[in-house]
């Protein structure tokens, strides 16, 4: 009687182990960031972050399916906050890439601020999102979606002295 | 821009160009946005010659992008609708 008391516990406690929500846990973010953050679960800020990344991201997407919650914080790079982008653009340093991952978004409010390429790079994307963020003085596009990218949705975000006069891109 | 994505209820300001659909995109939806004020004053004064509009279109006019409800001043390729006359988006829909 006690052994099957104590297997039918075992066979429960196994159970709830694998009834438990498939849902992903969740990065936290802050800082200072050198090299590109590669983001493998769903994420978000819970402090300002300063990037000082330079030819690449300074974060980007490594898996499908998850987003990055801005949370209210802002990710700025190393541009002038006065001059803004000065005038020249360097493609391969955008604030945020999407880095060819299926099905990710960003979620605001929050600022993605002064990155020499754009603010948000939707790049060989199929399904993605940016609602409610910011984009201020990034030297390219505040979100640019790549022609390799497609079905994305770009929802009340607001975008303020992006690009650069000799580039044709801007806002969004 | 790439194909069937959408860009709505957004606001660009001050901007270099306010929203660029580049010239591969197609069956794009481009609706209820604020577009004003692109390029910036500081901008138009000193480059005279670097242009910038609030909406420019700069695909062929069979690749089936769509615009509708924008408020904007400038715009190329695609129209202008007097501010007054834009219908605000109603929730939900």
């Amino acid at each position: 009687m006690k052994r099957r008391r104590a297997l039918a516990v075992l066979v429960l406690a196994a159970g709830t182990l694998f009834l438990r929500p498939a849902t992903a846990a969740a990065e936290d973010i802050s800082g200072i960031i050198v090299r590109t953050l590669m983001l493998s679960e769903n994420s978000r800020l819970v402090g300002d972050v300063i990037c000082r990344v330079t030819g690449a991201p300074c974060i980007a997407f490594g898996v499908p399916d998850i987003a990055l919650n801005l949370n209210g914080f802002s990710i700025t790079g190393s541009n002038d906050a006065a001059t803004g982008c000065k005038g020249t653009s360097l493609g391969t340093e955008p604030g945020v890439s999407t880095n060819g991952q299926g099905n990710v978004g960003i979620r605001g409010p929050g600022t993605i601020q002064r990155f020499q390429g754009d603010g948000i790079l939707f790049i060989a994307t199929i399904k993605g999102w940016v609602q409610g963020v910011t984009t201020t003085t990034n030297c390219m596009s505040g979100i640019r979606i790549n022609p390799t990218s497609s079905a994305i949705s770009v929802e009340s975000n607001v975008a303020v002295r992006n690009g650069a006069a000799s580039a044709a891109c801007g806002g969004i | 821009m790439g194909s069937n994505n959408i860009v709505e209820a957004n606001t660009a300001v001050g901007n270099s160009n306010g929203i660029v659909v580049f010239p591969a995109a197609s069956n794009n939806a481009v609706r209820q946005n604020l577009a004003v004020g692109n390029p910036p004053i500081q901008q138009s004064t000193s480059v005279p010659n670097g242009g910038g509009v609030d909406i420019w279109d700069q695909s062929p006019p069979g690749n089936n992008n769509t615009f509708a409800g924008n408020q904007c001043l400038t715009a190329v390729n695609t129209s202008c609708p007097a501010v007054s006359s834009a219908t605000p988006r109603k929730p939900g829909t």
